[in-house]
């Protein structure tokens, strides 16, 4: 009887234990992802605009042309990260850009988000062969990741390039079909 | 795997074979046999050449300023995205990597049956040598000054792009030469944001103090700027790429081709491998194709340029108590460059043509000795001896309006320090921050320069080497030996697979498939995710040309051949029917 008694009283203990450890432990949901958004820039750069309808090619690398990126994050810990940005065409999915860079995330501002300070120039053209860009709906992506490579957060945003109207217009137009 | 199988018909009967081998043994001669450093290097003319590393959205780009003309008319432009950063760059890094991943074809002779010419002599191969100069830079269009200095041997001004007239004007009114012809082709490198590099020798250089420049600009990708290049540019120049990063590297914009490497001519180690380019990317829509020499490891360039102990010390160097033994400091401590073009243990330590040029400015070398042709390195080399008191009481003469040497050793050591050893190991160090290096080769004419290749990477393609290994194999009598390699039939089978038959023999002349067949193999398209997709697949051509009739033989060989062996077989055949009704 005793010793019945002593094997419940160790059971309860148990029993207990774990349930107040459990309760008491970590926090076992995984960590909020970070939010990235997506942007654009204005012609110079500058700014934060939504990427999303037409957007004008940018003359740039040598004679090519690009689509600036800008991203916020908001829930991130200061810090170097990795960034990879794609970009596909929407029609199929084909490739146009895929680059990864090291970024250093500050602490987010008083409205609760960090910006990158510099907008990134997405190479769209020359584009790769048989891929149009111009007048393409292109899928844009940033991934956010820690410096293992774990994804943090990503951001999307699609918008359809459009080869510039000045004197850049024709050589836009014959680097940019593909 | 083989795509042809003619082969075996060749010899027909093995005892005809024989009497086919005994009647060529009154051509055997010997063959003209010389044996080069490495036979199995082809030389390449390249007229661009760069080196790109990419990282972190920030493009480095060494690039190898190459020019022959006078140094007041030399000139260089090129074309930015963003304010660029300069820096020296060093020639021996190009050397470097030309060596170390130059496309080599190697042919490996075999013997089957009595082959009395298989002792020792080969025959065939060409001497090889180093890649030249090709054409060059030009360009123009922009506003005003951004900046402007100099570094090493250069003056040099970046200015804004913004409209072409205002920039080729400064660029005129400040005595930077502008080649004809910039005007007609820097339209699409003119815009709003963009920059303009332009160097010019600095007053007193020569161009043997022209020497490679590293600029650094923000950008996704590498581009070569080929349709300003096309104002200087040679028919077919070629464009030799090398890129660092975490993977292999592709054209993005280009096609790649797969040469077809039944067309390499063997019995020179590829001596037509340039030639055999130019008509492999040609098959390309637009001429505009690139093919991978090699990707892999950039472990292949580890300690080459940097290797234990190069250098010795700066301030030893500038200790050297007189101009003999600071210049025997530098043979000494591997300031030259050792030529492992010709082997590991040939060639010696050559000076590069920054380090003449920087020593000639203070132990010159006497006019009447170059006029006799002592060249710059040999002078340097033979120093301790060209200035012993004996030399000089012997050839007073070689001495004759030399002023003599001017010997600042501090200067001097400082000056070759921000010239050579810095610039060479800041180069060194691309192959300990970039794991892997791919290189590609492309040829290009002017008029077919109207596209700028871009660069990128796909990491999941293969690595490729540029060693490439051929088999020769000659079929020699069993009973009656073969005495002459040339006319003994002979069998070639490529790394590709390809069966290439000489059943005449290989002559004297390549050992490779007809020209008529395509130069190419494949022509792909490279993309930055997935396999190639194949736009022109050769395989079934090249196969049918090769099948079964030998059409893509040289002629003389296997018709020929044939023809006897009939004839003998038929007279064989008669003889024997005689023999049979006589003993009837």
């Amino acid at each position: 009887m005793r010793e019945r008694i002593r094997k419940t009283l160790a059971g309860l203990f148990g029993l207990g234990l774990s349930l107040g450890l459990g309760g008491c432990g970590d926090d076992p949901r995984p960590p909020e992802p970070v939010q990235v958004t997506l942007g654009g820039a204005a012609p110079d750069g500058s700014g934060f605009l939504p990427l999303q309808g037409d957007v004008t090619l940018i003359p740039g690398a040598q004679g090519g042309f690009h689509v600036w990126l800008k991203y916020r994050t908001v829930g991130m810990t200061p810090g170097p990260a990795r960034v990879e940005h794609t970009a596909r065409r929407a029609s199929d999915g084909r490739l146009i850009l895929t680059s990864m860079r090291t970024q250093d995330i500050g602490p987010p501002s008083p409205d609760g988000y960090w910006e990158l300070p510099v907008a990134i120039p997405a190479f769209m053209c020359p584009a790769p062969i048989g891929v149009q860009v111009r007048d393409e709906r292109v899928i844009y992506r940033v991934v956010v990741e820690d410096m293992a490579g774990t994804p943090l957060g990503e951001g999307e945003a699609s918008a359809t390039p459009r080869c510039p109207t000045d004197s850049q217009s024709a050589f836009c137009l014959s680097i940019c079909s593909g | 795997m083989t795509y042809a199988h003619t082969s075996r018909n060749v010899l027909l009967l093995g005892g005809l074979a024989t009497l086919l081998c005994a009647s060529q043994l009154r051509d055997a001669a010997a063959c003209g046999c010389f044996t080069p450093p490495d036979p199995s290097v082809p030389v390449v003319q390249a007229g661009e050449r760069i080196v790109f590393a990419m990282q972190n959205g920030e493009v480095v780009a060494h690039i190898q300023i190459q020019y022959q003309g006078d140094a007041s008319e030399f000139g260089w432009l090129l074309p930015l995205p963003s304010l660029p950063t300069l820096e020296l760059g060093t020639d021996e890094l190009f050397n470097q990597l030309t060596s170390q991943t130059q496309p080599k074809y190697r042919l490996t002779r075999k013997y089957e049956g009595n082959c009395l010419f298989q002792s020792g002599r080969g025959f065939g191969g060409s001497s090889s040598g180093p890649p030249s100069p090709g054409g060059e830079d030009a360009g123009g269009g922009g506003g005003p000054l951004v900046v402007q200095g100099a570094i090493g041997p250069y003056d040099y001004a970046v200015l804004h792009a913004d409209s072409k007239d205002p920039m080729l004007q400064w660029l005129s009114d400040n005595h930077y030469f502008v080649p004809a012809g910039t005007d007609a082709t820097v339209g699409p490198y003119i815009h709003t944001g963009a920059y303009f590099l332009a160097l010019k020798l600095r007053s007193g250089q020569s161009t043997g103090d022209l020497q490679p420049v590293v600029v650094r600009y923000p950008s996704d990708l590498p581009m070569i700027p080929i349709v300003l290049t096309s104002v200087g540019a040679k028919p077919h120049m070629g464009i030799q790429v090398w890129m660092l990063g975490a993977g292999r590297a592709i054209p993005r914009n280009y096609y790649h081709t797969v040469v077809n490497d039944a067309l390499v001519d063997y019995s020179n180690g590829g001596q037509n491998y340039n030639d055999l380019i130019t008509k492999a990317v040609g098959e390309s829509i637009g001429k505009h194709s690139f093919v991978t020499e090699f990707a892999g490891a950039s472990s292949v360039m580890k300690n080459i340029l940097n290797y234990p102990g190069r250098f010795g010390s700066n301030s030893e160097l500038a200790a050297q108590p007189d101009a003999t033994s600071f210049v025997q400091y530098l043979y000494s401590h591997g300031y030259g460059q050792i030529n492992r073009s010709q082997g590991p243990f040939g060639g010696g330590v050559t000076l590069t043509s920054q380090l003449i040029a920087i020593l000639s400015r203070y132990i010159p070398e006497p006019p009447v000795m170059a006029q006799h042709g002592v060249t710059a390195d040999q002078w340097f080399q033979s120093l301790s001896y060209y200035l012993t008191p004996q030399y000089q009481q012997q050839h007073p003469g070689d001495f004759a309006g030399w002023a003599g040497i001017n010997y600042q050793p501090a200067q001097m050591a400082t000056e070759i320090d921000q010239r050579v050893v810095q610039p060479t190991l800041q180069a060194a160090a691309l192959f300990d921050t970039y794991p892997y290096l791919t290189r590609m080769y492309s040829t290009l004419s002017p008029e077919d320069m109207n596209k700028d290749p871009v660069f990128s990477y796909n990491a999941g393609l293969p690595d490729y080497k540029n060693v490439h290994d051929a088999t020769l194999t000659y079929h020699c009598g069993m009973l009656v030996p073969s005495a002459n390699a040339s006319t003994t039939p002979a069998t070639l089978l490529t790394e590709q697979g390809w069966v290439v038959e000489f059943p005449g023999g290989v002559g004297s002349g390549s050992i490779a498939a007809s020209w008529g067949l395509p130069g190419s193999w494949r022509i792909e398209i490279l993309r930055e995710e997935g396999g190639p997709e194949v736009v022109t697949d050769n395989t079934s051509r090249i196969r049918d040309a090769l099948g079964t009739g030998g059409c893509s033989v040289a002629l003389g060989g296997r018709t020929e051949g044939m023809l006897g062996a009939a004839m003998l077989a038929a007279l064989a055949l008669g003889l024997a029917l005689a023999l049979r009704r006589r003993g009837e």
